[in-house]
């Protein structure tokens, strides 16, 4: 878990061109958007294709994206519950 | 109605060069435009992390109109047009965006790199970064149009739609760069010089 996670904070440092914070010290429980990295509605559909490119996992739903992209830590458990 | 309009600030940044009304800037050379545009951002201590996130032809945009706003941070939004134009469009980012979508099995386009596909997003990052809401348009031409240029920009002016305008012409291409950008007003203040066709001919050149 503390791998993929890692792996996670680097991968949407460099997707989402993040050259102001280092991977390390994206707060794995903090929300993403709104107060946390402060991302906006097209970094949402950055990590959605970065979930399917990298990870091999789509997302269902709206309603599950709303709770996918919580946190770095949301993320990781949905891609462990459904990476084939 | 007035009908003589001034450059209040001008800067041109062009394939190793800076200028910035009228003296030359010594910056770090790079070979790679994107290097060298963040190299300003920090060496400059600009605090706005969208910036990461921008094409090179919003980098190179946003830098420029840096340069020429210092000093004018009192001017009303509301009341300031950006007219930009360039050569190439978007090229170099659409050709960025068609390479992730060549491949059917390798089909992962990137949507924030689509949605700098439309040049005018460069006056939208200028425009949310300034506060800016007044008149935009950004056209494209084969060549740096400065008989039209000059007289929208002086329409605009002296038929009161705006009191200040940022204009120029801003083209990106592959690792070629060259960037003109000045803040027109009514006026007689800052650079103070005579905008028209003559006397942007001779700053662009």
């Amino acid at each position: 878990m503390e791998d993929l996670v890692l792996d996670l904070k680097k991968n949407i440092k460099s997707t989402l061109n993040l050259e102001h914070i280092e991977a390390e010290q994206i707060d794995t429980l903090a929300p993403l958007f709104g107060n946390g990295l402060g991302l906006d509605s097209i970094d949402a559909l950055e990590l959605i294709v970065l979930l399917e490119k990298k990870y091999g996992v789509k997302i269902k739903s709206a309603e599950d994206g709303k709770h996918v992209f919580h946190s770095v830590k949301s993320m990781a458990d949905y891609i462990i519950a459904n990476k084939k | 109605m007035s009908s003589t309009n001034y450059i209040q600030s001008y800067c041109q940044i062009k394939n190793g060069t800076f200028i910035l009304n009228g003296k030359s800037i010594p910056f770090l050379k790079s070979d790679s435009i994107n290097d060298l545009l963040k190299s300003i951002y920090v060496e400059q201590e600009i605090d706005y992390p969208k910036f990461y996130k921008m094409d090179d032809l919003c980098k190179l945009g946003f830098i420029a109109a840096e340069f020429v706003l210092k000093g004018f941070s009192t001017i009303q939004g509301e009341r300031t047009a950006i007219i930009l134009a360039n050569a190439s469009s978007t090229l170099k980012t659409d050709l960025k965006h068609q390479n992730s979508i060549e491949d059917n099995n390798n089909y992962f386009p990137s949507p924030s790199t689509f949605v700098y596909t439309l040049p005018n997003i460069t006056i939208g990052e200028i425009a949310i970064r300034h506060k800016f809401k007044g008149e935009n348009t950004f056209f494209v031409s084969e060549q740096y149009d400065t008989s039209f240029m000059c007289q929208y920009i002086n329409s605009i002016l002296n038929n009161n739609r705006a009191d200040f305008v940022l204009t120029g012409w801003i083209e990106v291409l592959q690792e070629d760069y060259n960037c003109f950008i000045s803040l027109v007003g009514k006026e007689k203040t800052g650079f103070s010089t005579l905008f028209n066709k003559e006397t942007i001919d001779i700053l662009y050149k």
